[in-house]
């Protein structure tokens, strides 16, 4: 069974349409790239598929269930935006993870955190911004989770950060989960992804295996995603 | 889940409500310290001690209660209605529990503000004497009300009252949330839009209290079934005062529920 499906989903903000019959399947042991310039309706997608937002019409399944308590059990969230209170420290996020999540590790989290040099005992507010995205990408992926929705994970780090995250996110590939990373960061992805998705306009313009974007057309995903995305002179 | 909801929302409140109860009881002891000092050392600088530590303990008392009103509504707002909502929402819980976690606690720090209000004001008069002569005026007190009233009725006043007193508090909540969940399900001016809703319940609850609360009393006072029946009549009115709040609450509540569940629009 898909880990994630969606049939001919659609949503609108009052007259504005995000999505327009959007028709997607992601099966376990992929990464997928849900790639699309901004304001295309990545997040609308994602925030869905967390239960933050419902359709307006069409459907959208985790496992075969609409989003709900059970869902969220097997989804790993990333936000585009920075979700931690200010008061916290790492040690009580980790305490916060260890009770509501059963498949948070907490010794990986602790692992990556010393790797990236980051105090456990500092404040969330105390932080830069890069910080604070590092600290949520760490805890994020120290689930084992079936499904990880990563929304735009390396818009505000360093190169060398991008390049930890990337590798932290291949080491929690395995057969039974799908990880799904929403960018218009394409360059940086592309090596790791699987397979992907070009969304624009809140429709799927293209769906294809990243080798056969590679055997067939000859070029790169980034190459590809701008001629498609092009905008007229 | 409900409990491990409950233990985190203690954790965020605790750290601001035990320091608030810590400055009202060490303003209550100042206050009576300096109203000894005062009395057995008149002098200028005493008095003028006394003054201000009186008024610092007034306006601690009056501090605290607002406090807890306003952190407990900050706390629903700042962490289902902000980007902390990203968090809570997608945890693995019901939009129920996540209400209810918030409104539980929001009613155990009232409850504790009252009683830490008390004990404030008992060590601001503290004398031992005003203290312990209280005691012998107290079972007076209830000396004069067993005669006229039997005891198991007086119980059940008191039980009324307790439940009339929570479930207000309950309904007092549950309508900054509603209004709050209302408020920002909309695209634009959320915060606006959610003053704008709780004016618009206080006006409705207005209407209905004038209305039909004035005209339920008037036909329990008319009411000859309580000429023969002189306990029931205060009971009638005690209980549907509750049933009031209890029904108000529900609405509320369900407004509460809906809005998080299907017209949740985080920014």
């Amino acid at each position: 069974m898909a880990l994630l499906e969606c049939r001919q989903l659609t949503k609108y903000y009052g007259k504005a349409q995000a999505l327009d019959g959007v028709d997607i399947s992601i099966e376990p042991g992929r990464i997928v790239g849900l790639l699309g310039p901004n304001g295309s309706g990545k997040s609308t997608l994602i925030k869905i598929a967390n239960g933050l937002l419902v359709p307006s019409s069409g459907t959208l399944t985790i496992s075969g269930m609409a989003p709900g308590q059970e869902t969220k059990k097997l989804i790993s969230y990333l936000p585009e935006r920075t979700y931690l209170s200010g008061w916290m420290s790492v040690t009580q996020l980790l305490d916060f993870f260890c009770d509501f999540y059963p498949d948070f590790d907490r010794g990986a989290a602790e692992h990556m955190l010393s790797a990236l040099e980051i105090n456990p005992k500092m404040r969330i507010k105390q932080m830069s911004k890069g910080t604070k995205e590092k600290v949520q990408l760490i805890l994020v992926m120290s689930r084992k989770a079936k499904l990880y929705l990563l929304d735009e994970p390396i818009g505000g780090v360093d190169p060398a950060t991008r390049d930890y995250i990337i590798r932290t996110i291949i080491s929690n590939y395995n057969e039974e989960a799908a990880v799904v990373i929403s960018t218009h960061l394409i360059a940086d992805v592309e090596n790791i992804l699987d397979y992907v998705f070009f969304i624009n306009k809140g429709r799927i313009v293209l769906q294809s295996s990243v080798d056969d974007i590679r055997a067939e057309k000859g070029r790169s995903v980034d190459d590809l995603f701008r001629e498609v995305f092009r905008y007229a002179q | 889940m409900l409990s491990k909801l409950l233990k985190h929302e203690f954790r965020a409140t605790a750290r601001v409500m035990l320091p608030v109860y810590l400055l009202l009881l060490a303003s209550a002891g100042l206050s009576s310290l300096f109203m000894h000092l005062a009395s057995s050392y008149r002098v200028r600088a005493m008095v003028i001690f006394r003054g201000v530590t009186a008024a610092i303990f007034v306006i601690a008392l009056i501090g605290a209660g607002i406090v807890t009103l306003v952190l407990m509504i900050y706390r629903f707002y700042k962490n289902y209605m902000t980007e902390e909502g990203y968090l809570m929402f997608t945890l693995p819980t019901t939009v129920g529990r996540l209400i209810w976690s918030k409104l539980i606690v929001a009613l155990v720090w009232s409850v504790a503000t009252i009683a830490a209000e008390f004990l404030a004001l008992i060590i601001s008069a503290a004398t031992r004497k005003t203290i312990l002569g209280m005691i012998p005026d107290l079972a007076e007190l209830w000396k004069e009300i067993v005669a006229v009233l039997p005891a198991g009725q007086v119980i059940a006043y008191a039980a009324e009252v307790v439940a009339i007193v929570v479930l207000t508090a309950l309904t007092s909540y549950l309508m900054f949330y509603a209004a709050i969940a209302l408020g920002h399900g909309f695209a634009n001016h959320k915060i606006l839009l959610s003053v704008l809703f709780y004016i618009g319940f206080s006006v409705v609850l207005q209407i209905i209290v004038s209305f039909a609360g004035i005209q339920g009393i008037v036909s329990v006072a008319e009411s000859s079934y309580f000429d023969n029946h002189p306990f029931d009549m205060m009971h009638t009115l005690l209980i549907g005062t509750a049933v009031y709040s209890l029904v108000t609450s529900a609405v509320f509540y369900l407004i509460t529920h809906l809005n998080l569940k299907k017209r949740l629009n985080l920014q």
